[in-house]
Parts: C-alpha cells; sequence; structure tokens
C-alpha cells in the first residue's frame, strides 16, 4: 500500500477500503457459491455448454462438472441428462436452453434452473430438499420444487406448462403473482397473460410426464428375419416408452 | 419358513477389491483368538460370523471330538438382556452350527456359552467351563461401517443397465464434512484402482472409466468407494453393482445365458485320525454340495457321509434334495426349519418340505422324522415323526400365520423302550409393519397339548368311570371327559398322562409380544411374554417355560452413528400356574455406550448390568432367593499402522454375586483378554493373544473356590508361491491352575484355483495326561 511522505495511510483510502470490505463481504455472501452443482452425466447427439465467463459454447461431454452460471443447450434430437449432487436431475429435451445458478448466504442454498431460450423443455426428477430450496424459473413463471418428478415447458409464446407426476410444486406466475400449490397427477398452465390454469393429466400426459422425467420404461422388439436361404437372424431393438 | 441352512454353504472367493483392512476386521470379527480355543472340553475353536443387520449371525464350535456328547445347544443374548435364548445347534461332523435369527440381533455386543448334553455318565457340561452365564463369551455387534453417510451415488446408479459407453462413475460427499480427506479416497472397479484418474472438486467426484483404461465387459460389474481420514485411516466403504450391456450379440448371448443351466458343486473329503487318552478313533467323512439354476429354478443338493454312521446312534450322515421356484420350494432330506420360535427354531427333521407362494397366500409343510429308532440293550430311544403345517397370509410388510405341529413316538419302533410321548400345539403368529417397517409389532401366541406315555392308548370308558368313583374332580363329570377325548382323541391321545388336565391357569398356554419402534435416533422396543409352566413343543426342547414379565430397552444413535447409548429394563416372574413356593422376580437393568472412532482414540464400549433374583421368603429359608450380580465389561479396539498394519483389541470384564442369603453362594469373576491381528506387507498375518481368568466361588460352612489360569497364544498365516501355499501354525500355552499346551500346524495347496489338499496336526500336550493327536487331511474341490 502507497503511504504519504509522514508515513501515515490517508484516512480516505483507508474508509475506502473499509468500504470496499464491507461491500465485498456482502457481497460474498449472496454470491453463488463457489461449488460444484453437479455434472452432465449423459449427452445424446448436439449438447453445448458455456459458463458465465465465456461467450463460446463448447461441445458437452458426459462427466463435465456443473457450476453456477452454466448454461446448457441441446439440439435437434439431442438430449442432455443433468445430475445434482443430491441425485437430483434434469433431462434437457431437445431444442433447449437453460442455466443454472446457486445462490447461497444466510438462508438456504437456492438452486435455479431457468429457461432461457424461446421455448424449451425439461423433464426432472429432484429429490426432496433438506437445506436446500430447488426452483424452475421462466420469465413468466417460477416454480418451487419440494422433491417431485415431471416436466417443465417453456413454451416459445411464453405460455409454461407444469405436468406433475409426483410430489408438490408451489407454482407463482410472475406477471399476475398468482400462486398455486399443485400436487402429482395435474398439469397446470401459467400464461403469459398472467392467467393460471390446472386440471388432472389424461393418462397419455402422465405417461408424457414420465417419459420426460426417467426416460420411460424400456422395452424391447424382436424381430426374427428369414433370408432366401432359409437362415434364420435376430434383431432386438430396445427403446423405452 | 426359513430354514437354516446348515453346513451346505458353499465356499465364494474373495472380491479382490476388498481393502486390506476388511480382512483384518474380519478376522477378529470371525476368528476367535486361539487362546479362546486351547481351553475346553473337547473344543477346538469357536467362531462368529461378521454381523450385518439384516442378516442372521452363524455362531460355530469345532470339537476335536464328540465322544459322549449328544447334543450342543448355544445359549445366547445381547447385552443387557437377562434371560439367554437357548438353542439346539446343527452337528455335521465335529463342528456344531447354529444361526442366530436378524431379528434377535441389535449392536454392540452378543453374549454366548454352549451348553453340551453328554450321552455318556457324565452330567451335562458347558463351554467355557466356569460360570458360563456370568463370564460368557462375547461377539462384537457393532457393524462395520459399509455405508457411507452423506455419500450420494450419482453414476452409475445400483442396478442400473447402460451401455458400455455410457458409463461414468460419480459420487458426491458432502463438502461440510471435514473428517474426509477427499484426497485420500479411492474408486475401485470390478477391483481396479481407478482413483488416480479421478476428478474431484467441492466434494464431487467424477471419472469417465475409459480415461482409466476400464473397459468393462458386458455383465455385472462392481463400483467400490472407500473414504478416508486425513491420518489415511478408512472411515467408511461402500459398494454397489451395475450392469454393462454388450454389443446386440453379446447382450443376446447373455439373455441366452441367463436361461441356460449354471451348475455349481463342492467336494469335500477328509480323513482324520485321533488320538485321545490313547484310544484311537479314525474318520472318514465326504461332503457333496452341488446345485444348479438358471436364473429361475434352483435345484439343490447335499450329501455328508461319515464312518461315524451306526444303527446304535442318531443319524450322522446327512442328504438333501430340493427344487425352488418363484412360487413352490419342494425338498426331501434333512433339513432345519425356522418358524414361529414357538413351534421349532433350527431343529433338524428328515423327511418332505414344502412352501408355496402364491400371492398373499403361502402355505408350509414339513413331515419327517426327528429321531430314529435305536434299540439298545436297556432303553432305546424310539423313532418319532413330526408334522408341521402353516398357512400364513401376507399383506404388505405383514404376516399372519397359523401353525399346527404333531409329533409322537412311534410305539412299536423298538422293543424295549421307555415311555412313548405325543404332542400337540396350535399357534398364531402376527407381524404388523407401518411406515416401512419403522413400527412392528410382532406377536405370538399358542397352546400345547402333551402326552408323556401313550403306551395304553386312550383312555378308556371303565378307566374314567373308576376315576370319578373317587369324586376327587370335581369341577368336570365323567361324561364331560368322555366328551373331551372323543373330540380330541382324533388328534392326540388322551388319557391321564395328559397335560393339561384342566384350563385353571391355563398352564399350556405360551404369548409374547414385541412392539419395535425404529426412528433416528431411537430404535426402542418393548415386549410382554408369558410362557405357561407346561407349554411343550418337541420341535423347540429349549422354550423358556413358567416365566411372564416385560423388557423394554432403547438405543440411540447420535455423532453420526458413531455414538450408540443403550439402555434396557427387564422384568420377570416365574410360578404362573401357581404352584410353587413362592413368586421369585428376575429384574436386569442395563446400560451401554458404544464409541465408533474416527481419529487415533480407540473404539470404546462400556457396559454395565444389574441382575437381581429375589422372592419374598425369608432369606434364611430353604426356599428364600435374594441375590444380585454387577457386571462391568469394557471393549477398546484400534487399528495401528506401526510397520505393519496392527488391529488390537482390548477386552476387560468382571462381575460379582452378592447372595444375601443363608447360603451366601457370593462369586467373583475376572477376565482381560488381549488379542493384536497384524497383516503385514508380505503376505504374513500373525495373531498375539493374552487372556486371564480368575473365578472365585464361596459357599456359607465351605473354604472358597478358585480358579485362575492365564492362556497365550502366537498363530501365523503365511502364503507363498503366488498363493498357492498356504501355511498356518498356532503354539497357545496355558498357565496357572490348568495346565495344557495346544499346538497346531497345517499346510494347504492350491493345485488348482478350485482344487487344493489340507493337512492338519494338533497336539493336546496335557500335564500329567499324556499327549492327545489329531491329525486330518482334506481334499476339497469347487466345479
Amino acid at each position: 500500500m502507497k503511504k504519504n511522505d509522514s508515513g501515515k495511510t490517508p484516512a480516505g483510502a483507508v474508509t475506502l477500503l473499509a468500504v470496499l470490505a464491507i461491500v465485498s463481504a456482502v457481497a460474498a455472501g449472496f454470491r453463488a457459491p463457489e461449488i460444484s452443482l453437479g455434472l452432465i452425466s449423459r449427452v445424446v447427439r448436439d449438447v453445448s455448454m458455456r459458463s458465465d465467463t465465456t461467450a463460446d459454447w463448447n461441445r458437452a461431454e458426459r462427466g463435465n462438472p456443473l457450476r453456477s452460471g452454466d448454461r446448457v443447450k441441446t439440439g435437434q434430437q439431442s438430449l442432455a441428462v443433468l445430475k445434482f449432487r443430491d441425485a437430483s436431475f434434469v433431462r434437457v429435451g431437445e431444442k433447449s436452453e437453460i442455466v443454472m445458478s446457486a445462490v447461497g448466504g444466510a438462508g438456504p442454498l437456492v438452486k435455479t434452473i431457468e429457461t432461457t431460450g424461446p421455448g424449451g423443455s425439461f423433464g426432472f426428477d429432484i429429490k426432496k430438499q433438506t437445506d436446500a430450496k430447488f426452483q424452475f424459473t421462466s420469465p413468466t413463471s417460477v416454480a418451487s420444487i419440494r422433491g417431485t418428478s415431471g416436466k417443465w415447458t417453456a413454451g416459445s409464446d411464453a405460455n409454461d406448462t407444469l405436468w406433475l407426476g409426483s410430489g408438490l410444486v408451489s407454482l407463482l406466475n410472475k406477471i399476475s403473482k398468482i400462486g398455486i400449490l399443485i400436487r402429482g397427477g395435474f398439469i397446470a398452465f401459467s400464461n403469459a397473460d398472467g392467467t393460471i390454469t390446472f386440471r388432472a393429466m389424461t393418462p397419455e400426459e402422465l405417461a408424457e410426464a414420465k417419459l420426460a422425467a426417467d426416460g420411460g420404461t424400456e422395452r424391447q422388439l424382436d424381430l426374427r428375419f428369414r433370408n432366401e436361404r432359409g437362415e434364420e437372424k435376430d434383431l432386438k431393438i430396445k427403446y423405452k416408452h | 419358513m426359513k430354514k437354516q441352512t446348515g453346513m451346505r454353504g458353499r465356499a465364494r472367493a474373495l472380491p479382490g477389491f476388498i481393502h486390506p483392512i476388511l480382512p483384518i476386521l474380519s478376522i477378529l470379527l470371525t476368528w476367535t483368538p486361539p487362546a479362546a480355543a486351547q481351553f475346553g472340553e473337547q473344543v477346538v475353536g469357536v467362531s462368529v460370523g461378521t454381523y450385518a443387520p439384516g442378516a442372521p449371525l452363524p455362531i460355530s464350535i469345532e470339537f476335536a471330538n464328540l465322544t459322549g456328547i449328544r447334543a450342543v445347544t448355544v445359549a445366547y443374548r445381547l447385552f443387557g438382556q437377562g434371560t439367554y435364548t437357548l438353542r439346539e445347534m446343527q452337528i455335521a461332523g465335529n463342528t456344531a452350527r447354529y444361526l442366530v435369527p436378524p431379528d434377535e440381533l441389535r449392536p454392540a455386543i452378543l453374549e454366548y456359552w454352549f451348553r453340551f448334553v453328554r450321552s455318556d455318565a457324565g452330567g451335562d457340561s458347558t463351554y467355557p467351563v466356569p460360570e458360563p452365564e456370568t463370564q460368557p463369551l462375547t461377539a462384537d455387534l457393532t457393524p462395520v461401517q459399509t455405508d457411507i453417510a452423506g455419500l450420494t451415488i450419482l453414476s452409475p446408479e445400483p442396478g442400473e443397465h447402460l451401455n458400455r459407453d455410457e458409463l461414468l462413475i460419480s459420487f458426491s460427499v458432502d463438502p461440510a464434512d471435514t473428517a474426509i480427506d477427499p484426497g485420500r479416497t479411492r474408486v475401485l472397479a470390478d477391483g481396479n484402482d481407478l482413483s488416480e484418474k479421478m476428478l474431484i472438486t467441492d466434494g464431487l467426484f467424477i471419472l469417465r472409466p475409459e480415461n482409466a483404461g476400464y473397459t468393462p465387459d458386458g455383465g455385472s460389474h462392481t463400483i467400490t468407494v472407500e473414504l478416508y481420514d486425513a491420518n489415511g485411516d478408512m472411515i467408511s466403504r461402500k459398494a454397489w453393482n451395475f450392469f454393462v450391456r454388450g454389443s446386440m450379440e453379446s447382450d443376446e448371448a447373455l439373455t441366452l445365458r441367463s436361461r441356460e443351466w449354471e451348475t455349481t458343486g463342492t467336494l469335500r473329503m477328509e480323513t482324520r485320525n485321533e488320538t485321545v487318552a490313547d484310544r484311537v478313533i479314525p474318520y472318514n467323512r465326504a461332503t457333496l454340495d452341488a446345485g444348479a439354476t438358471n436364473g429361475t429354478f434352483n435345484i439343490d443338493g447335499h450329501l455328508h457321509l461319515t464312518g461315524e454312521e451306526k444303527d446304535t446312534r442318531q443319524p450322522q450322515n446327512r442328504f438333501f434334495i430340493g427344487a425352488e421356484s418363484p412360487w413352490v420350494n419342494l425338498g426331501f432330506g434333512d433339513t432345519y426349519p425356522v418358524m414361529p420360535d414357538m413351534i421349532i427354531s433350527g431343529k433338524r427333521v428328515r423327511g418332505f418340505t414344502g412352501t408355496v407362494s402364491a400371492g398373499f397366500f403361502g402355505f408350509d409343510l414339513v413331515a419327517g422324522d426327528v429321531t430314529r429308532a435305536v434299540e439298545r440293550d436297556s432303553l432305546g430311544t424310539f423313532s418319532r415323526n413330526m408334522l408341521i403345517l402353516r398357512p400364513s397370509f401376507k399383506f404388505g410388510n405383514s404376516v399372519w400365520g397359523f401353525t399346527a405341529l404333531h409329533s409322537k413316538d412311534d410305539v412299536a419302533s423298538i422293543a424295549h423302550g421307555g415311555a412313548p410321548e405325543e404332542n400337540l400345539v396350535a399357534a398364531t403368529d402376527l407381524t404388523l409393519s407401518f411406515d416401512r417397517k419403522n413400527i412392528e409389532l410382532r406377536g405370538q401366541a399358542g397352546v400345547s397339548l402333551y402326552n408323556s406315555n401313550i403306551r395304553g392308548g386312550n383312555i378308556t370308558d371303565a378307566r374314567i368311570d373308576s376315576i370319578f368313583s373317587d369324586s376327587t374332580y370335581e369341577s368336570f363329570s365323567a361324561d364331560d371327559l368322555r366328551t373331551a377325548r372323543d373330540i380330541l382323541s382324533r388328534f392326540i391321545t388322551v388319557n391321564e398322562n395328559l397335560v393339561p388336565l384342566g384350563v385353571k391357569d391355563f398352564p399350556t398356554l405360551s404369548y409374547e409380544g414385541t412392539l419395535a419402534v425404529n426412528y433416528a435416533p431411537n430404535n426402542f422396543s418393548f415386549s410382554y411374554m408369558r410362557h405357561g409352566a407346561s407349554y411343550e413343543s418337541f420341535g423347540q426342547p429349549f422354550f423358556r417355560k413358567d416365566i411372564r414379565g416385560f423388557s423394554m430397552n432403547d438405543r440411540l444413535l447420535l455423532a453420526q452413528n458413531r455414538l450408540l447409548l443403550s439402555g434396557g429394563f427387564e422384568r420377570l416372574q416365574d410360578n404362573t400356574a401357581g404352584n410353587r413356593a413362592a413368586v421369585t422376580t428376575y429384574t436386569t437393568l442395563s446400560g451401554g455406550v458404544t464409541y465408533l472412532s474416527r481419529n487415533d482414540v480407540p473404539n470404546i464400549t462400556l457396559g454395565l448390568s444389574s441382575l437381581g433374583t429375589l422372592n419374598p421368603l425369608d432369606p434364611d429359608s430353604v426356599n428364600g432367593i435374594d441375590d444380585n450380580t454387577l457386571r462391568f465389561m469394557l471393549q477398546l479396539s484400534r487399528q495401528v499402522d506401526l510397520g505393519a498394519r496392527h488391529f488390537a483389541s482390548l477386552t476387560m470384564s468382571t462381575s460379582g454375586r452378592d447372595d444375601r442369603t443363608w447360603r451366601q453362594l457370593d462369586s467373583r469373576n475376572t477376565s482381560v483378554s488381549l488379542n493384536v491381528v497384524t497383516a503385514y506387507s508380505i503376505p504374513l498375518r500373525t495373531t498375539v493373544s493374552a487372556m486371564f481368568f480368575s473365578t472365585k466361588i464361596d459357599a456359607a460352612g465351605s473354604p472358597s473356590t478358585e480358579l485362575n489360569y492365564s492362556i497365550l497364544a502366537f498363530a501365523a498365516q503365511y502364503r507363498l508361491a503366488e498363493d498357492r501355499l498356504v501355511l498356518n501354525s498356532t503354539v497357545s500355552p496355558a498357565l496357572g491352575d490348568i495346565r495344557r499346551t495346544f499346538v497346531n500346524g497345517g499346510a494347504r495347496y492350491y493345485f488348482m484355483n478350485n482344487l487344493s489338499l489340507e493337512g492338519l496336526m494338533n497336539l493336546y500336550v496335557n500335564r500329567g495326561a499324556g499327549t492327545d493327536v489329531i491329525w486330518s487331511f482334506i481334499l476339497r474341490a469347487d466345479v
């Protein structure tokens, strides 16, 4: 530190440093904690990611750690499975872009997944949070997750849809500030006009929510081919539905 | 129906990924120090399996020979309980074995001892010999920390099926857990240490297997994670399996393979020679275990042949063949059915067994003989059959069962016998579980009929009339008795030897119930029992009769399951039938603390118990009872890395009985044992142990009886020739009032991985009584 000729530190500089220190400390208290939130556990086709400190998108690979501020983007017919420290996971569907953040401080850690692109969806299976909060956000809505599974879709028209397979979610429309509590088996619509509606899911919607959350039930199709010589060959196709 | 597996367990290779400390722990937990094996009536060694919650605990005792021993029973209780549970052990060869059911086990210490029912002139004996009830053997029931608090498996999930290129190994630990040194964490895949290539960031562990050169084939694989503290001591370990799909071809092959039958088999042949007190006894034995499975159906077979099989004694050979499917199990041969223990628990039955499981309905059947006819010059043994039927209904985790047992001696099976007997028991049992078994209510109730002599058959009308002619029986009439005979005689022989002959105080009614509540950190249970004075089940000859009362205990798991506090209270009374001079009350109060250390402090277990026995009679009267036994136990254990890896344990136990009656049967027992197991970097393992016992028994008007002795033991095992040859030896002298030296030497050579030959020699150098010599050769082949 530079001192004046008398060897004393100017009072103004001390005050400035003190203020900076206090501001830094306060800011640090509400800054995203420097911990790894989780990792990318599975990548199918075109998945890219970038951190909040870089502008370039890089190809994502399974095993990439995820930190607060990281963004993940999927292309057409692509999938990224993100696993969090508590084994919660999010399956980011095709043509989606999300950003994740974690904000700590005096209160519990708040982990947020925000759909940032025009449209996009992800399935989720969030474990019951004990010392933290988990929420999904979009420009229209905030869904506070209490341990549940289902599907979240942010429409390109700024209308959001929450498909809740199980558990309980508090859904808030940011525009109208209207909030409702949704339980498993229901589908809720949070619209750009500030309205929120919900109804029971149809079996098909329930199956779709499950498919989005866990990838569906694996099934196998067995086909047997016979060539001109009468030789038989089997083909097995495994798929999830 | 569960069944005890007897000696039919198959050899399994140790997984390659087991950390060096685990075998050491395993040795300590499963192997009684040689010192304990040195001394005892015909006893060569005692072993107890490693405790794992939810699994039965095997206890076995090996004898140099079984000359004069007709049956072996084990008595066990949890530290703090006042009552020992007695169970008959299964004998095969020179070893007796029993599996303690998992619902009777809880941390931290099991106390046990053995009783030998003798067929020779001597009375029953015990091991340990002096005061086994107050100075029993102990087994550590502290679970090995196989689960890691705060560790979350991220990938692959346990049991997950995935493609090879999808495999990613990842888990997280709480970054706030400062006890863990992340840099020391070890990750092993199928025993391959992949730790070096692991990415660690804020308690998140990530490993791409291909970076570590690990490319698993299609099939089942195992991940093992070991966490260490800053000192390099392993804190805990967790292992889980996953499944890698191969290519379509290999996947198909796997599918086909799963439909194919896989067979296993073990053949063990032994020739043995015992020279005991100048008497030479040769033995030749062969045991074959074989099994086949296709994943859905299992076939299991067991054959044990021995030269000890003779018509003049109960069967020594054993055989069994059984088939299992998801809904039906059938078997024929020697089985050891385990049902509600009021009925039968591990008693050998030779015959047919069957189990049907059809949804919520289940049905068990056991039909066979428990003894065979043996003629002797004096009184022989009748052939005794047994039939057990048990329908049961299952609702989720709750079960309601009904059990009936009938057993009868065949009067015509021998020419010269004593009193043939017959037994009929009807019982019901109910287990209700709530909230994922955190609340469990268990109960059983049974009533028995027992006829101590059926030789004359059912009572005749004339006999009934003659009995009632003296008008002694006022509570019921001759016609009542005729009616009862006509009804009951369809099930059991009815005569004047039938118990009960009345329903006053329900002498053959027994029931008991337990409420267990398990919500962290508490594990609480309350039990009430009432066992009738004349209750009898031929399937459960060691059922404690004539007792009623309650017991309660609570365990508190604190400090991340590293601190275990326990306390218990039990109050039991006898004289349920009101035919004794007075009611005797047995009161037990106990407390214990167990600390599982993560640092330099040893693991510590402290226990204190008080057992009081009292009746209201004058202490100076003949039947007066008033005594109290105080017992204190301390156990310390610690792993030390000093040149090699040592695992040391020190156990101290002292008890004193204060008899306040005219008998003045005071006693004081003290035992101290130190045991050090060392695993060296070379394939050498050694054990050094020292045990000291002191017993002093007083009696009014008689000089005190004292027995003081010490046992030292030095044992070593060394592997050489790339583990193909295993050498072991033991030298164990006993000093003091008992003087005998035990010397053992043995070698096992593996011609192939599944073919080995073992030679053993035991010498017992007895002071003033010559030397007993036992040698044997064992050929073992696994298929």
